[in-house]
């Protein structure tokens, strides 16, 4: 009895790994994966796709990149889906007209402007609540108050909420740890998006990728260049010369 | 007929306490005339310094030492027995108002609160919480189950009582000072060596007439069930109101949730009793000479739960700072709206997912404030500083507009931003290299705000993509107005 006993508790030590463990992990994993609607980021990425119910880092120096093009197939299936996105402290103006011709339902976007602590207890409801599917949250208008248990608060909000919460942040807190179980690095290269793989959750093929977020066609074209100059000049006259007096 | 008689024993002393909860000083309410003001209740801690009621406050200043004088308010009293009478609407609608207290007509409703003992515990609970002190009593009329709360405040052994036949055995050894009678007639009742009600009924019908006049003889008729004993009916207002005064200064918003939660506890019970719901609810602050500052709590769904406007209180009033120290504080709920409590079902469905959406809503807007939420609306408009407006965040279905046939960036800046050029070509952190073009507009002539622009899309050489134009006049500058995120 007591032998039995003993033999509990040393399975229920945290250090014991148990077979068992794996396959429900696998099992939980591909119920809440989302497509990222690019297939060779689904390819790469450890899951299949956007973990759900997670925290997910998108370190990023400049915006123009095509760091939020990448997010927008992912936006498209959460309103499909029926459920919300939320936009938290955007650093522009969101372009009404682009997003729905993109398509996105401007009904279920909810744009929300606020700074520092206001900032993450509404990302936190948000997530909570399980009414959006998608947070994006701009991390700079948070400031300092971004830190790591903030970051695990998010992480454990989205879970329980079994939301997708991308947290947009500056390349500078790579070095940081961080509790996001996927992070990744942003930048562009040669009109294309260039994603390094800093931290994900199981195995990878390629630590880098290359993503076409822009149409093809948009090349550096001399020729409109050259068409700037005849530009300066008036395209009209007018019609009458008035006299010196 | 059931009748719950709901005794408030010192109401003044009742209300003081009610707003302010620290009983360590003596604190005593005044009345009388203001040459000569007489002690009309005082507090434990006066009692045990020797003041007793109907004292001069100057003798029970000399006796206490430091002492806390409080002005009866007979208004203030009307007042919240009437709010009081409001909150037991919930339980039944037959609510008599008393000289200090209610009457509650249960008979009826009494199988709805799941019997009387669950029905006494609820009243018990809930009205601790309100802040009230009471004395409870159970009779099948009126005036018997006065006696007996006012015989339970003694301290009289005494037990409820649920039919007409054992109502006689229970008033019996009650003494007869309840019955509120004139100090010369009970003084007769005495020197016959009558002290209690029982002695009282068993004296003989006629002669009891004949000594004592009629009115006495219909009174105890009354308490015994033997004549009738109609009561006006309660009918409550369509408006709530409630007010609170402090003896003393608040400084900070978190104190006021205590005594809030108390005042929203009473809406909630008037809410009930009418099966209606608040969307929009007035907070008064009350300040120094007379001044009062106001505070309106708005919710999309009309909300009764006390615990939910609770919340959304304290999220309003931490975003406030307070002018100046709080005397006072008081709420109004002028129109109630009807409320149907929809039913919790077990899987989530549309309503349901409906009333969660504002309900989150709700507590943002109440943290945040309502300009800080809003979703977008595009308009049919070919300036794109134009071409969007915000609308709230409550609304369900926005129309889509006709699609453009132009690359359109996902940011916008504000006002367009300058950018210097060198030898012609635009210059942002670097010379910008034109990747697709022209797009021309040319709108807004009749408005004033006419705009004749050239759209270029445009990438730098740190890889960013943005969004300039230059007007179509001559040496017209670069701006860039928006970004391909």
């Amino acid at each position: 009895m007591a032998d039995a006993q003993a033999l509990q508790e040393v399975l229920r030590n945290p250090a014991v790994w148990r077979a068992r463990e794996l396959a429900q992990e696998q099992e939980q994993r591909t119920d809440r994966t989302l497509g990222t609607g690019f297939s060779s980021l689904d390819l790469a990425l450890p899951d299949g796709g956007w973990p759900v119910g997670a925290l997910i880092e998108l370190l990023a120096d400049t915006s123009g990149v095509g760091e939020l093009s990448l997010l927008l197939p992912t936006l498209r299936q959460v309103c499909a889906q029926g459920r919300a996105a939320a936009l938290l402290a955007p650093p522009w103006l969101p372009y009404a007209r682009a997003w729905e011709s993109l398509g996105l339902p401007l009904d279920k976007l909810l744009m929300v402007e606020s700074s520092s602590s206001d900032l993450l207890w509404s990302a936190e409801q948000i997530l909570r609540s399980g009414e959006c599917g998608a947070v994006v949250l701009w991390g700079q208008a948070a400031g300092r108050a971004l830190d790591h248990r903030a970051l695990q608060r998010l992480h454990l909000a989205a879970s329980t909420g079994n939301a997708l919460c991308f947290v947009y942040r500056a390349t500078a807190v790579a070095e940081q740890p961080s509790p996001a179980p996927l992070r990744l690095k942003l930048r562009a290269q040669e009109g294309r998006l260039h994603l390094d793989f800093l931290k994900f959750r199981g195995a990878l093929r390629n630590k880098s990728l290359l993503l076409d977020t822009y149409p093809a066609h948009w090349q550096p074209q001399p020729r409109l260049a050259s068409q700037l100059e005849t530009l300066s000049t008036p395209t009209y006259r007018p019609l009458r010369r008035s006299r010196s007096v | 007929m059931l009748w719950i008689a709901l005794f408030l024993p010192e109401l003044p002393l009742q209300l003081a306490e009610r707003s302010a909860p620290e009983t360590t000083t003596p604190l005593v309410i005044a009345e009388g005339p203001s040459q000569r003001p007489l002690v009309c209740c005082a507090n434990a801690a006066a009692r045990e310094r020797g003041v007793a009621t109907g004292m001069a406050v100057g003798a029970a200043r000399a006796l206490a030492g430091e002492l806390n004088v409080l002005q009866r308010a007979p208004t203030a009293e009307t007042q919240a027995l009437h709010n009081l009478a409001c909150w037991a609407g919930q339980f039944t609608p037959n609510v008599a108002l008393e000289a200090a207290g209610l009457s509650l007509e249960v008979g009826a409703t009494l199988r709805l609160h799941g019997g009387l003992p669950s029905l006494l515990s609820r009243l018990r609970k809930e009205l601790s919480q309100l802040g009230y002190q009471v004395a409870v009593g159970v009779a099948p009329t009126p005036l018997a189950a006065w006696l007996l709360a006012r015989a339970r405040q003694e301290g009289l052994p005494v037990r409820m009582c649920q039919s007409l036949d054992q109502l006689p055995e229970r008033l019996a050894p009650l003494p007869l000072h309840l019955l509120n009678w004139p100090d010369e007639v009970l003084q007769t009742f005495y020197t016959l060596g009558i002290h209690r009600i029982g002695q009282c009924l068993s004296l003989p019908r006629d002669g009891f007439l004949r000594r004592f006049g009629s009115e006495r003889q219909r009174e105890l008729d009354r308490a015994l069930g033997v004549l009738p004993d109609p009561r006006e009916w309660f009918t409550a207002p369509e408006s709530f109101r409630s007010h609170l005064e402090f003896g003393f200064e608040l400084t900070n918003t978190d104190m006021l949730l205590f005594p809030l939660k108390r005042l929203l506890r009473e809406l909630e019970g008037f809410l009930r009793s009418r099966g209606a719901g608040v969307q929009n609810l007035q907070l008064q602050l009350d300040h120094m000479s007379r001044q009062k500052s106001f505070l309106s709590i708005g919710t999309a769904m009309p909300e009764r739960s006390a615990e939910r406007l609770l919340a959304l209180a304290r999220e309003h009033l931490g975003r406030t700072t307070l002018s100046a120290p709080v005397l006072g504080l008081g709420i109004n709920a002028e129109r109630v709206v009807s409320y149907d409590e929809n039913n919790q079902s077990f899987l989530p469905d549309a309503r349901s997912r409906a009333i969660g959406w504002t309900q989150l809503i709700d507590k943002l807007v109440a943290r945040l404030g309502s300009d800080k939420l809003y979703k977008l609306r595009a308009v049919d408009d070919h300036r794109p500083e134009r071409a969007w407006q915000r609308c709230a965040a409550t609304v369900d279905h926005i129309p889509p507009t006709p699609t453009l046939n132009a690359p359109l960036p996902l940011w916008l800046l504000p006002t367009p931003r300058a950018l210097s050029s060198r030898a012609g070509a635009p210059l942002c952190r670097g010379p910008l290299a034109l990747l697709a073009g022209p797009q021309r507009i040319e709108s807004g002539w009749w408005d004033g705000q006419g705009a004749c622009r050239d759209y270029y899309v445009a990438r730098n050489p740190h890889g960013e993509t943005l969004w300039i134009y230059r007007e179509h006049r001559r040496e017209a500058p670069w701006y860039l107005h928006g970004i391909f995120a």
